[in-house]
């Protein structure tokens, strides 16, 4: 690919460690483009946190990354050495989790764990970065930062915490910020919010932001582009005005109707388009396609031969039988 | 039958428990066997006293000061120890599942109640409890049963309690509740289950605890005259510590690998009682 | 012909030590046979304080609860039980809400058992209709809940709240925890399950497209009240209260071409539900 990606990610295999069968991750490749912002999405247990793990050389202990380069800026990250990586987290990458509660220390105040990040990778006095910390939280929208940031975790809600760590990423201005689902255990109208929030981040800052999220509505509004992953493999790529016109793989086509559109009642039947069938289980997986057991089109060919990933038009995708679907909308 | 074969598998994939388990029959099969080795009785005098062990291969573990044959100490020791932790642990199970699952259930004021009573036992030093219990009822194997029970029960009844606070807050008792169950059915058929491995795992610390108890009390004099136990023999060879330390050593080592196979099987349920980790291993 | 549930003036609060929290703050509404209607709101506004009100489950401070005529509210556990069959639950967290220790076998026989329904050998038979209506295969009956996916033990709990043949189904955000390919697949099985069962749904879940297409009224809650009750459809359409408005706004459209809207903080009010006393 060119030199002015900020995030390359090529044919990225994890597995459990010791398991050479059984892979969570299966070759996976996608890029970012500075100041992009490229959404991941794919059912829960498709592998896409393993991914953003795997970027930032926190794969948890049972995984090891098989191979494949992660090169940020055209250089390899250093994932497997602890120490380098430090040097990269916070400073040029900036990582948001689902549960806010777990990225915060609950015996420590939110001043203290803000101004940690920035001291960390930066030399300057406490009085300073306590004076940076207020200015951070008053960006993120917290109310009253000077009160807030002398108080411990507990005492915020979900939309509040959510804005801390957000805070905590930002703090050091990185060139790129992951969101593994920012928003999930969040109520809409915080979850618009923070959306928003990260939006205005972007156009200030110019960051780069990978939103992993299984919500279509939320990478409607965000992305510019998708990648849509199932089974570990990315099974289609494209901007998000292709996407959501005209999806190639059946499994986006499948997601897309399953997903409840505002203010469009069914005329009659079911109330909602499902997917039949669920992900499979990693140890177990069906024989050629991932997604055939769950495929309205498979055919023979899906059942033997695993589809390679191609270009077809504006999109990237794996599939035997890629094309429009009559009834998408 | 077949599940027969899996308990052993899981028993024999895990090598703490395997250990444990093994250690722990052999210590049992010692014990059951005491009177058909041993037909005597161990403080009858067999040898000339103070045999070195293997000196001579009628007592192949040696005398002590009276001439009484060690191994056979050893063995009729193993009948008093286990079965004295085994009852000891039941009294304290027993009363601690009952005080600590009502309290951990009901909460309020039943809690309140109950664990204020509980606290009151926990406050005293469990040995000085023990020495008491036993100064009151007497020196019989019965009174030291007893004591140990009773200074047992309060770690059971709080750690049924945190359990049960706990479990009582998940949704599968909700929804028992709302089919019409019980309040007994549910804390015995729906939140006793789910505690149990806890349970258990501390069971087989608890039942360590009280043997080593008991042969301290033992030791100290407190044991029962009539029974020979681990703690008895080694109290009585104290004068001897310098020139025939085997005298204690012996049944030290017998008490040691006592506990250790308790503490063992204690472990080793952790990880086989845990259905979740149980799941991974297949 | 009476309701099937009528819900007047309900209030219920909470001691903390933060004070007293009003959870439900005068809570009115009805539901007819083989309605289903949809609680929606957002966490924190008394939704699952509401639904345990109902089930009674939870001491009520004021109001009455009614099921096909008859007063329910404020009865002891055992003058309940008779009217236990007529209203179950399905509950939001597919993994605590089942027994680990019990097979599914046991876990959809137990309402069986405890009511004394048919024989031995029936409630055997009807366990495994019930596996088979819901999707589950039924040679799958001696398994464990740990070897079930988050949708497959939501299919368990709703055989278990039928088994019973309830008339009213209250269920409290049962795909909450699930993925939206997930999420259909139970909200259409629901869907079906209400024909053949004649049951009503008291459905309560934070997601309004949800229920769109599912429930025949939406009422919104917010902050232990309802502040809307209509058609569904006609809310999205015409939202008469600001929250709903707030609501609405705040979702994002799956549609590339729709910019982003939800500005609006009114949620902030939330904030101070803990001190008012
Ligand atoms: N520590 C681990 N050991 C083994 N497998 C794991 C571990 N963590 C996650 N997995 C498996 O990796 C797969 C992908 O997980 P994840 O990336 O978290 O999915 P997603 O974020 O898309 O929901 C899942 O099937 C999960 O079971
Ligand atoms: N057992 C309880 N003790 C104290 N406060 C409670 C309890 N249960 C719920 N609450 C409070 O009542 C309010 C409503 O909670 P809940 O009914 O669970 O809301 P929802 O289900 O809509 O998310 C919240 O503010 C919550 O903190
Ligand atoms: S390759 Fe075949 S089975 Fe897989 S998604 Fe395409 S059509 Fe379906
Ligand atoms: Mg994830
Ligand atoms: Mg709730």
């Amino acid at each position: 690919m060119n030199g002015t990606n900020l995030l390359d990610i090529r044919d990225l295999r994890v597995s459990p460690r010791g398991m050479t069968e059984t892979a969570i991750l299966r070759g996976v490749t996608f890029s970012v483009a500075p100041g992009e912002t490229l959404a991941v999405v794919g059912e829960s247990g498709c592998g896409k946190s393993m991914a953003s793990l795997a970027v930032m050389g926190l794969l948890p202990p049972g995984l090891e990354r098989r191979s494949g380069d992660i090169l940020f800026r055209g250089e390899p990250l250093p994932v497997d050495d602890n120490t380098a990586m430090r040097k990269v987290r916070g400073r040029r990458i900036g990582m948001v989790f689902q549960e806010p509660m777990a990225a915060l220390n609950p015996v420590y105040t939110i001043g203290h764990q803000v101004a940690e990040v920035i001291l960390e990778h930066e030399d300057i006095s406490a009085a300073e970065a306590r004076l940076r910390v207020v200015e951070l939280l008053r960006e993120v929208g917290l109310p009253s930062p000077d009160r807030i940031i002398d108080e411990y975790p507990h005492r915020l809600s979900g939309g509040q915490r959510q804005r801390v760590v957000i805070a905590m990423a930002l703090a050091c201005k990185p060139d790129l910020l992951i969101a593994d689902e920012p928003t999930t255990a969040l109520d809409v109208t915080v979850q618009a919010q923070i959306m928003r929030l990260l939006k205005r981040a972007q156009n200030e800052l110019g960051i780069a932001i990978i939103l992993i999220t299984h919500n279509l509505g939320l990478v409607a509004q965000m992305a510019d582009r998708v990648v849509v992953m199932y089974a570990g493999h990315k099974v289609e790529e494209a901007s998000v005005q292709t996407l959501f016109a005209s999806p190639q793989h059946p499994y986006t086509q499948g997601l897309l109707r399953a997903t409840p559109r505002p203010g469009r009642r069914r005329a009659g039947g079911k109330p909602l388009e499902e997917i039949p069938g669920m992900v499979p289980a990693i140890t177990d997986p069906p024989s050629g396609c991932r997604f055939r057991p769950r495929c309205p089109r498979a055919t023979r060919e899906c059942e033997t031969v695993h589809p390679a990933v191609r270009q077809v038009g504006d999109t990237i995708v794996a599939c035997h039988h890629p094309g429009r679907l009559e009834a998408v909308q | 039958m077949p599940r027969l074969v899996a308990i052993s598998r899981t028993i024999f994939s895990n090598w703490t428990l395997a250990l444990g388990v093994l250690l722990l029959l052999a210590i049992i099969l010692m014990a059951l066997s005491a009177p058909y080795v041993f037909p005597g009785d161990p403080y009858d005098m067999v040898a000339p006293a103070l045999t070195w062990p293997g000196t001579m291969p009628e007592v192949p573990l040696g005398t002590d000061s009276l001439g009484r044959d060690i191994a056979a100490g050893i063995f009729h020791g193993a009948r008093v120890s286990l079965m004295v932790g085994f009852i000891a642990v039941c009294f304290a199970l027993v009363i601690g599942i009952l005080v600590g699952s009502l309290a951990g259930y009901y909460g309020g004021w039943v809690d309140d109640v109950l664990m204020r009573v509980t606290e009151l036992f926990q406050t005293i030093p469990q040995f000085m409890l023990a020495i008491v219990i036993i100064a009151v009822l007497g020196t019989s194997i019965e009174a030291v049963v007893m004591s140990l029970g009773i200074v047992s029960w309060p770690t059971v009844a709080r750690l049924v309690r945190s359990e049960f606070l706990i479990l009582r807050e998940r949704a599968f008792v909700h929804s028992c509740l709302v089919i019409g169950m019980s309040d007994l059915r549910i804390i015995f058929t729906q939140i006793l289950p789910n505690a149990l491995s806890s349970i258990t795992v501390m069971s087989s610390v608890l039942m360590a605890t009280a043997i080593l108890m008991e042969s301290a009390l033992s030791f100290l004099g407190f044991g029962d005259p009539n029974v020979i136990t681990w703690g008895t023999m080694i109290g009585m060879g104290r004068g001897q510590i310098r020139d025939a330390w085997y005298i204690i050593a012996i049944p030290g080592a017998a008490l040691l690998i006592t506990a250790l196979a308790l503490n063992l099987v204690g472990e080793g349920l952790n990880d086989a009682l845990n259905p979740r980790l149980r799941k991974r291993e297949v | 012909m009476s309701p099937l549930l009528k819900v007047s003036d309900l209030h219920c609060s909470f001691d903390t030590t933060r004070g007293k929290v009003h959870a439900v703050r005068g809570v009115s509404f009805e539901m007819q046979r083989g309605e289903t209607l949809a609680l929606v709101g957002e966490s924190g506004c008394g939704k699952t304080t509401l639904a345990r009100c109902i089930l009674g489950l939870q001491k009520i401070e004021s109001g009455d609860v009614m099921l096909d005529g008859q007063t329910v509210s404020g009865l002891s556990r055992r003058q309940l039980r008779p009217h236990r069959a007529a209203m179950q639950c399905v509950f939001q967290d597919p993994f605590s809400s089942l027994n680990p220790r019990k097979r599914v076998e046991t876990l959809i026989r137990e309402p069986l058992d405890l009511h004394g329904v048919g024989t031995v050998a029936e409630r055997r038979k009807t366990v495994l209709e019930l596996m088979e209506r819901v999707g589950l295969r039924p040679d799958w009956s001696r398994r464990f809940p740990h070897e079930f996916s988050g949708g497959q033990r939501q299919r368990i709990g709703i055989a278990r709240a039928l088994a019973l043949r309830p008339k009213l189904i209250i269920c409290d955000e049962p795909v909450s925890a699930l993925d939206v390919s997930v999420q259909a697949q139970i909200i259409n099985l629901l869907y079906e399950l209400q024909r053949d069962f004649e049951v009503s749904y008291l459905f309560i879940t934070h997601d309004l497209t949800l229920v769109e297409n599912f429930a025949d009224r939406v009422a919104i809650m917010y902050l232990g009240q309802i502040v809307e009750v209509g058609k569904a459809g006609e809310i999205w359409r015409n939202p008469q209260h600001e929250f709903t408005r707030t609501l609405i706004e705040a979702i994002p459209v799956a549609d590339p071409n729709v910019p982003m809207r939800g500005t609006r903080t009114f949620c902030d009010a939330r904030v101070t539900v803990g001190g008012s006393s």
